[in-house]
């Protein structure tokens, strides 16, 4: 069993082979060894890590992804999200982007994945007017810049 | 007024009327100061919103989500492949902190649009020195200028889509005889024109090949110099298709361009092989070298002639699923049966288990000539968890060749390999069946709008003792052969007559169909034989509620399964006075 200890000082025992799908927690435990001392999260809350472990619980015993891909490079990206990814992503935004944040920082990437997803999903298709809306934005922008944005829409749109 | 700020109200409280244009000049300056206030007022709420939590790198790849996501399948089949950029506006034009995320992100600017020249420039701009994937679809137009001024940035083109819907002459020919850069990261390359006057393959494309290329689709080309194609050992996947002006390669020629892919996992080749016109008279003293030593997926599809050049020169690779279309309209049967046969000289595959799909349709003026689609579907991973063969095999619409076909696939077939048959809309004579019924593994048999009476036939005779398989007559220890059919255990029938009328159609069988009661009886007779645990009839003609009657008390342990059609004709009173009686007797439960 490995111990984590949360930013708001809550101990978790959780077994190995779920804990390690979180690649930062891996290579922490092969660099450390067997310790009883708990390994600290201090940018993880009690709550968030809840909804992690629930997630690696789940995929316990499943293969972890390949992890020399760069998320970042170009090529066609599905938004496709499985099923009972969807129904664990369906939780309140403030809650989501915290997965994210946690799921960034242990370095789990296939939950990162999912996350990225969801949050796209949300805004595709969408104007910008719409995204401000969702997310609680306000629009920020010099009038040069607007000028600039109203001049960039009517190039997209040109056909 | 006095909830706004001391300069404000003294602003608004000034009256110096004797130099307004000085006042109206500050009041202006102050506006500005206040919109500058709000902005950064703005600018840090916005900071506060739970998305702006995350870190930028992690929202630039949900940009790169929301910009490369692929277009559904039908956006693509209704309007061509195109690169949306409603994106845009959905990142980069919300507020100032997305715009610096987006704009610091090359990878996101990199798939080029051409909607108009201004955001094709831009895209090149932002994008920076990110690998560019160019897609353009020539369907109102020639290639504008700034398609060409994207492929200008050639060092960094990772992949180019080129399609021409564009009925007239097209200009994608001209665009790759005259483009002419090196490509040294290119992977994909996609160009496509079917419609138009199709395009000159590889032109002068590639003066220094594409070392990268790992994906390569060229529908409606005309490769004059099969040796300057941008084949190379990174090549996994290649479709050509020929435009129907184009010239065919020579053996040689064609051979010398597969060698150069030996990685290549899927090939696909249309109207495109080699046909060697003398063949006939210039004996073949053996076959080329076997190429494409890791291939798992193969489609030919071409004249027979074609299709007999590549089995006559060619080792067929060991691929997973093999289709071979034959394209030609044919009205000997036999043709199919010789091409049939030169591909198993041509291609010994360990094959273990999958389906063996053959469609005849037949041409629609000229009732005796006939196209044939073979397709093998195979798995060779699954069949090496065990050491017995397991194959299923589909034939459709073939119905003067159907005993020569089945002949010329035993090779693959085997005494045993044969795990289940469906014949739909076929002519299967006793021969047929002969050769069915010694399958010893074959333990489901679907028949579909074909005349069966061949398979009481062969039902009636076996059981009688006329049969003697082949292999154990020839043993010669003078003991009976296996039953027919010796794993037969299913049996569904669709869309068949137990009476027939027309008296072309009784010819499959010495079995007359003529009585639809005797039918169904000369069935279960035989039938009974086997330990059967499914019998379906779905929508057959003659067959009654009194003969799924006798069906069920006579398999007590198989699941008879009827759909409950009666043809007006085959129906009596009698019976439909049974069925209101048991629906009485249902709601009465």
């Amino acid at each position: 069993m490995v111990l984590l200890l949360t930013s708001d000082n809550e101990m978790f025992s959780v077994a190995e082979d779920v804990i390690k799908r979180s690649a930062y927690i891996k290579n922490m435990l092969e660099d450390v060894g067997e310790s009883d001392l708990p390994i600290p999260l201090p940018n993880v809350e009690s709550n968030v890590l809840v909804k992690i472990l629930e997630y690696c619980e789940h995929y316990r015993g499943e293969p972890l992804p390949a992890s020399d891909v760069d998320p970042a490079e170009i090529g066609d990206r599905s938004l496709d999200i499985a099923d009972w990814d969807q129904k664990y992503m369906a939780v309140d935004q403030e809650m989501l982007f915290e997965i994210i944040l946690a799921a960034n920082y242990l370095d789990i990437k296939s939950l990162l994945d999912v996350g990225c997803k969801t949050v796209a999903k949300m805004m595709k298709g969408k104007s910008s007017e719409e995204i401000r809306t969702l997310f609680n934005i306000a629009n920020d922008f010099t009038p040069e810049e607007e000028a600039q944005i109203r001049k960039e829409n009517a190039w997209a749109e040109c056909r | 007024m006095s909830m706004w700020s001391t300069r404000t109200q003294h602003l608004l409280q000034a009256q110096d009327n004797s130099d307004r244009p000085a006042h109206c000049t500050k009041l202006d300056h102050r506006v500005f100061e206040l919109e500058v206030e709000i902005r950064a007022i703005k600018s840090f709420r916005n900071t506060l919103a739970p998305i702006n939590g995350i870190p930028p790198e992690i929202l630039s790849i949900i940009f790169i989500i929301v910009a490369h996501c692929p277009q559904s399948f039908l956006d693509l089949e209704t309007r061509g492949p195109y690169v949306d950029t409603t994106w845009i506006q959905s990142t980069s034009h919300v507020c100032r902190q997305w715009r610096e995320v987006a704009l610091v992100c090359p990878a996101l600017w990199a798939r080029i649009s051409f909607a108009s020249p201004e955001i094709t420039e831009l895209m090149l701009l932002r994008s920076k020195d990110a690998p560019l994937s160019i897609v353009y679809n020539e369907s109102h137009q020639t290639f504008p200028h700034h398609v060409l001024q994207a492929l200008f940035h050639s060092h960094r083109l990772k992949a180019i889509e080129l399609r021409s819907d564009y009925y007239q002459s097209s200009s994608l020919g001209t665009l790759l005889t005259h483009h002419s850069r090196p490509m040294p990261i290119l992977q994909s390359l996609k160009l496509r024109d079917m419609v138009g006057s199709g395009f000159h393959f590889p032109g002068r494309f590639f003066p220094e090949g594409a070392p990268a290329l790992r994906y390569l689709e060229a529908r409606g080309c005309n490769i004059s110099h099969w040796q300057d194609l941008p084949l190379g050992t990174n090549l996994t996947t290649l479709h050509l298709e020929a435009h129907r002006t184009s010239n065919r390669p020579t053996v040689e020629e064609f051979h010398g361009a597969l060698v150069r892919v030996p990685c290549l996992l899927e090939l696909s080749l249309i109207n495109i092989l080699p046909v060697d016109e003398g063949r006939y008279g210039r004996p073949i003293s053996q076959r080329l070298a076997p190429i494409l030593p890791a291939l798992r997926v193969m489609h030919l599809e071409d004249t027979s002639a074609a299709l007999s050049t590549l089995f006559l020169y060619f080792h067929i690779p060991p691929c997973d699923k093999l289709e071979v279309f034959n394209n030609e309209t044919v009205n000997d049967d036999g043709a199919i049966v010789d091409l049939i046969a030169q591909l198993g000289s041509s291609w010994r595959p360990d094959v273990h288990c999958g389906t063996l799909s053959i469609f005849g349709s037949f041409d629609g003026f000229q009732f005796n000539q006939q196209t044939y689609d073979v397709s093998l579907k195979f798995h060779q991973d699954e069949g090496r968890l065990g050491s017995e063969r397991s194959l299923h095999l589909n034939l459709s619409g073939a119905p003067g060749a159907t005993s020569g076909i089945l002949s010329s696939f035993r090779w693959l077939l085997g005494p045993t390999a044969l795990h289940s048959f469906t014949g739909n809309n076929l002519r299967l004579p006793v021969p047929a069946w002969n050769m069915l019924l010694q399958q010893l593994q074959l333990a489901e048999i679907r028949i579909e709008k074909t005349a069966f009476g061949g398979f009481i036939d062969a039902l009636i005779q076996s059981s009688a003792g006329e049969h003697q398989p082949q292999d154990h007559s020839n043993s010669g220890d003078g003991k009976a052969g296996p039953p027919p059919f010796p794993s037969l255990s299913c049996l569904c029938l669709k869309d068949i007559h137990f009476q027939i009328y027309e008296f072309g159609l009784m010819e499959s069988g010495l079995y007359k169909l003529n009585d639809a009661n005797a039918a169904v009886m000369s069935l279960v007779d035989c039938l009974k034989r086997y330990p059967m645990r499914k019998i379906s009839i779905d929508h057959c003609y003659g067959f009654t509620r009194a003969h799924w009657r006798i069906m069920q008390q006579e398999f007590p342990g198989a699941e008879v399964i009827w759909d409950k059609y009666e043809n007006a004709h085959g129906s009596e009173l009698g019976e439909l006075l049974e069925e209101l009686r048991d629906l009485v007797q249902e709601w009465g439960n």
